[in-house]
């Protein structure tokens, strides 16, 4: 008589790798993100400026191709918007396509500084806050890291989570902006002139994303109320940024400069100084000018990164 | 299956698990023992969700600490509510059989199949904010057991349930250990345990203090006195008759004449003769109760024994 098995069962079919586990939940992230209406009507508005960022190069496009219109309205408006300096003016009226690069590089920083550094204020402080407050608040982490899941692997799909948002309202509308401006052009050197500006976007992304993103989840894990992560995360940049002005006024008042230092008290300005650096406007093209401001972004980074290592390897205690 | 040696786990100077060495064969085990006794920090270094400050342990063979094979193993129902409440119970325990490697579709299968065997297949669609404790218990259940786990570990996991959502929830924990899986069920009351296994394990204080079968454990509770509250007037005449009568082990007063507690070993004979006492005694009673802690009545009896009391 054969002697049938019906003990425990093990699964034969495959597992996904172990290395993508952080992916699902990033996804499930972005999916309740997506959720919130605030969010939804947010990458809708931000994705408008990219819009202006393609007429810049378009506008400029046409001013290399029709040097007369340039001469009369583009050359003119583009020396006033920049308050470049009289050599920079002439360069634009007299050879525009030598100025091509300074130009598309200019454009990309105004469109990360001004629009989109604001947006993903917004947008981090709409989705940042929940995503670790609402697992420490409910003591989520049990079921997690009770499941083959490693600390990392859950940080990094939260991280990853803001990192998707973040560089679908800026990496993504810059590179594809590029890519129309590239089409756009009439001269074929387009691309040996601008061949860096690429590599330029992806790395003024990664100097707005990574410190921000760390410090958004930092906070979230310092609280299991969501409302007080929003409201230190806003508090983080209204305070850097109402300093700095209240700083540069009484400054100005007194008939001196604010010496370039100051922006460090506001992470507003410290990403603005440091993205310039990238697109190679900045005063120098050497890093040493940078420095203290690239540490302050690294240190943000780093510290935040313990905060939420530690946070999140020692739940029992919270 | 589970093997601790001389594990010890301290919160600062708090002792959670005080010096515990066992060795458990592949079963199903109660995990018995008042509140605050330490189960949970038991389950939670069982789970590799705490690390011992002092021995070690191996589960299904391996260090719990950060083992993804393990914890591919194990389904964890933890005591605490754990859900998001914007995310309905079936989007809820497929992420979480993603997270344990199954793709979407087989996930889904899955989440499906185990709701549905918890008899949540009506409310599986809806939001979780809006069910009840006993389903929210039922959909923790189902996420630990989706993924067919050797082992399943559950905290408490017949609070809040109704007498209907208990008899379900007892008959799938019946099914799986009938089916040869392994099963540590942690409870503080008695009976819950008792009615899915025989195999308790009580813990008090951080200490194992004692194991075995549940005729072992009622044969431990037959020794320990019943306590019968009694709120009267003429209380002393009362305890006076029942002392006589040699029905009670020990008398308490409480509340100065109004409050008696009774000790004994035969409650149901002491009930029998309680109307004839109050009439002989002219006493009228205002309340009675048992108290209902036994179980801690014997946690308290076993603690005495070994801190070497008799």
């Amino acid at each position: 008589m054969p002697i049938h098995d019906l003990g425990y069962q093990t699964w034969e079919g495959r597992l996904v790798p172990e290395a993508g586990r952080w992916w699902v939940i990033t996804q499930t992230g972005m999916r309740l993100a997506w959720r919130t209406r605030w969010v939804r009507r947010l990458m809708l508005v931000a994705w408008m400026p990219a819009i202006y960022l393609g007429a810049g190069f378009f506008a400029f496009e046409q001013m290399v191709a029709h040097p007369e219109i340039g001469r009369g309205i583009v050359g003119p408006l583009y020396a006033w918007s920049w308050q470049t300096g009289e050599s920079a003016r002439e360069m634009f009226l007299g050879n525009p396509s030598l100025a091509r690069h300074d130009v598309w590089a200019r454009l990309l920083l105004m469109f990360f500084r001004y629009p989109q550094g604001t947006l993903i204020v917004l947008l981090v402080g709409l989705i940042a806050p929940p995503l670790i407050a609402q697992d420490v608040r409910s003591r989520a982490f049990t079921l997690y890291f009770s499941r083959p899941l490693t600390r990392i692997e859950y940080i990094f799909g939260k991280l990853a989570t803001l990192w998707a948002y973040v560089l679908l309202i800026t990496t993504i509308p810059a590179l594809l902006s590029y890519l129309l401006g590239v089409l756009l052009s009439p001269e074929l050197n387009v691309v040996a002139h601008t061949w860096d500006l690429p590599l330029k976007i992806v790395a003024a992304s990664a100097v707005l994303v990574i410190p921000t993103t760390t410090l958004a989840l930092a906070i979230s894990s310092l609280t299991t109320e969501t409302r007080y992560a929003s409201f230190a995360w806003f508090a983080v940049w209204a305070v850097g940024w109402v300093t700095y002005i209240v700083l540069s006024l009484t400054a100005l008042d007194s008939g001196r400069t604010l010496d370039r230092k100051w922006t460090l008290v506001s992470l507003y300005h410290t990403l603005g100084i440091v993205q310039e650096w990238v697109f190679g406007l900045g005063p120098s093209p050497d890093f040493d000018q940078i420095l203290p401001w690239a540490a302050l972004l690294a240190a943000i980074t780093v510290v935040s990164l313990v905060v939420l290592f530690r946070r999140v390897s020692a739940p029992m205690r919270m | 299956m589970i093997h601790l040696e001389n594990v010890t786990k301290l919160y600062g100077s708090v002792m959670g698990v005080n010096d515990v060495t066992m060795s458990l064969a592949a079963n199903a085990y109660g995990l018995i023992g008042p509140n605050g006794s330490g189960k949970s920090t038991l389950l939670n270094l069982i789970t590799g969700q705490l690390r011992p400050t002092l021995g070690s342990l191996s589960v299904l063979g391996c260090d719990p600490w950060n083992n993804r094979e393990m914890f591919r193993r194990i389904g964890v129902c933890p005591e605490r509510d754990l859900l998001y409440h914007d995310v309905t119970g079936f989007d809820w325990v497929r992420y979480l059989l993603e997270l344990n490697g199954y793709g979407r579709a087989e996930a889904a299968k899955r989440a499906g199949q185990a709701l549905d065997q918890l008899g949540l297949s009506e409310a599986m669609r809806r939001r979780m904010g809006g069910y009840s404790r006993g389903m929210r218990q039922r959909t923790k259940l189902a996420q630990a057991l989706a993924h067919e786990p050797e082992l399943l570990i559950l905290d408490e996991p017949f609070n809040g349930l109704d007498p209907l959502g208990r008899h379900a929830m007892t008959e799938v924990l019946r099914q799986w250990v009938r089916d040869g899986k392994g099963l540590l069920l942690a409870s503080h009351i008695l009976h819950e345990v008792e009615a899915v296994t025989d195999s308790f394990l009580m813990i008090c204080s951080g200490r194992l203090l004692a194991s075995g079968s549940a005729e072992e454990v009622h044969a431990l509770l037959a020794d320990v006195p019943a306590e019968i509250h009694i709120r009267c007037q003429g209380a002393a005449r009362l305890a006076r008759q029942a002392v006589e009568e040699e029905l009670v082990q020990a008398v308490r007063f409480t509340d100065g004449d109004e409050g008696l507690v009774l000790s004994t070993r035969s409650p149901a004979a002491v009930y029998a003769r309680l109307p004839q006492w109050t009439d002989d005694t002219n006493v009228r009673i205002h309340e009675l109760r048992s108290s209902g802690e036994s179980l801690e009545t014997l946690f308290g009896s076993l603690l005495r024994i070994h801190r070497g009391g008799s």
